[in-house]
């Protein structure tokens, strides 16, 4: 390649200098970072076949253009192999997509992290975990993919916390956030071939999400069972009233158990969809719906999700253990909502 | 001593000029615009806003219009509204 990076250079006297230099200029998550050098960042471009001036995405509210050679460094930064690089470019493609709408979950007291979930099969080939310890540490491509896209946030688009990333909690998944789909035992279709990609592709999906919450159902040998389990969590949780979508991991056993009864992914939303409406009186008792409860308030029900396919079903997670995890989307679905991006590879 | 080189993760936005219109003297007779941004609350701050212009301060008139959502720009219909039937226009957003 002709093109010239065109990042400032600074001169360094050795790694752990480096370290600290990136400590001192501000522009790590609190961890050490990896020192981004000429080699490691032509890599990372190379592996995508993109030069480095070439845009990513413009994140419009920031007049920001997202490069290439940018994504590269902080990709490098957080620990990525060169072969990550392709993931990192269609996740910042979604984060520019209007549909996902950067400003609000950047920015918003609500504390948002971007949830990243990797199908096709790169996600093999990168070793990107879909079983034990799922939202756990252990895995570097997991962990770097998802460091990736906030370092990218952080030093690209400005999302600077208490700055303008305004989050009055946030949580742990703002420092990484990415799984793949345990696309070989579902006895489901990946939810990239739900959007619209055929098996053999290579997607990321990214929502702008809370923590995950996990449930337990030992007692079921049915779907409905574990659902409702699954139901009575969510009904009320960190999402309702304002209708975002929802994901719901199942994991090794209850994926099992689900499967085993016959019930497809449309049977499991359909199934939570209807069990996690609430009546609009209870959500003025507890103070997540203005106003006073009216005559007809205790019948009129309200919907979790806006409708059945807001409900994102990923099946991930250990062989082991009566364990799930539901995890609300940030906002509301029409404030943000889910993207799917096609992974290119030269 | 042996150095090497390391690179700048930043981005600097892009500049742009802003222009803004001059202030009014006064807001005595003029036509106030209040963007509402449906988050809670933000309705009812708005409309005591609007009443404490016209009541202390002589407005005119004050009206309200709603975005789609608080995490986007007003949309172009209700900035066509208030262009066309308001003088000052009012916006924020708060938790």
């Amino acid at each position: 390649m002709a093109a010239e990076l065109q990042s400032t250079r600074y001169d360094v006297a050795d790694t752990a200098a480096a370290v600290e230099f990136y400590f001192d200029k501000g522009w790590t998550d609190g961890l050490p970072v990896v020192p981004p050098t000429e080699n490691a960042i032509w890599g990372m471009l190379e592996s995508a076949g993109l030069e480095p001036q070439a845009e990513i995405t413009f994140i419009d509210n920031r007049q920001v253009s997202v490069t290439a050679e940018k994504v590269a460094i902080n990709g490098v930064m957080a620990g990525c192999r060169p072969e990550y690089m392709p993931v990192l470019v269609a996740a910042v493609e979604a984060m520019g997509d209007p549909l996902w709408s950067y400003h609000g979950p950047a920015t918003s007291t609500g504390g948002s992290a971007v949830f990243a979930v990797v199908n096709g099969p790169i996600a093999e080939e990168l070793g990107l975990n879909h079983g034990d310890n799922l939202f756990g540490p252990g895995w570097r491509a997991n962990a770097a993919i998802g460091r990736a896209l906030r370092l990218i946030m952080r030093n690209v688009i400005g999302t600077l916390p208490g700055r303008l990333d305004r989050s009055t909690l946030g949580h742990s998944g703002k420092y990484s956030f990415c799984i793949a789909e345990n696309e070989v035992e579902s006895p489901w279709p990946a939810l990239h071939v739900e959007r619209g990609f055929r098996p053999e592709q290579n997607a990321v999906t990214i929502l702008a999400a809370l923590a995950p919450h996990q449930f337990y159902n030992q007692l079921s040998n049915t779907a409905e069972g574990i659902l409702t389990t699954a139901c009575a969590h969510m009904r009320i949780s960190a999402g309702v009233r304002s209708h975002p979508q929802y994901v719901l991991v199942l994991a090794g056993e209850h994926m099992q158990v689900i499967g085993q009864d016959g019930w497809s992914k449309d049977d499991v939303r359909r199934f939570c969809f209807e069990h996690t409406h609430s009546p609009a009186a209870e959500l003025k008792r507890i103070h997540v719906m203005p106003g006073e409860i009216g005559a007809d308030d205790e019948t009129a029900m309200v919907p979790l999700v806006p409708t059945p396919e807001d409900f994102l079903i990923v099946a991930a997670g250990s062989r082991a253990g009566a364990f799930s995890a539901f995890i609300p989307g940030w906002g509301s679905k029409s404030t943000s909502q889910s993207v799917t991006r096609e992974i290119r590879r030269p | 001593m042996a150095t090497f080189q390391v690179f700048d993760p930043t981005t600097e936005a892009e500049q742009q000029t802003l222009s803004y219109v001059p202030r009014p003297d006064s807001l005595r007779n003029v036509r106030i615009g209040l963007v509402e941004n449906t988050k809670f609350n933000s309705d009812q701050l708005l409309r005591r806003i609007g009443a404490i212009l016209e009541q202390e301060y002589g407005a005119k008139s004050s009206v309200m219009r709603s975005k789609h959502n608080s995490s986007v720009p007003a949309h172009q219909e209700i900035l066509d509204a208030f262009g066309a039937d308001c003088d000052v226009v009012i916006a924020g957003v708060g938790d």
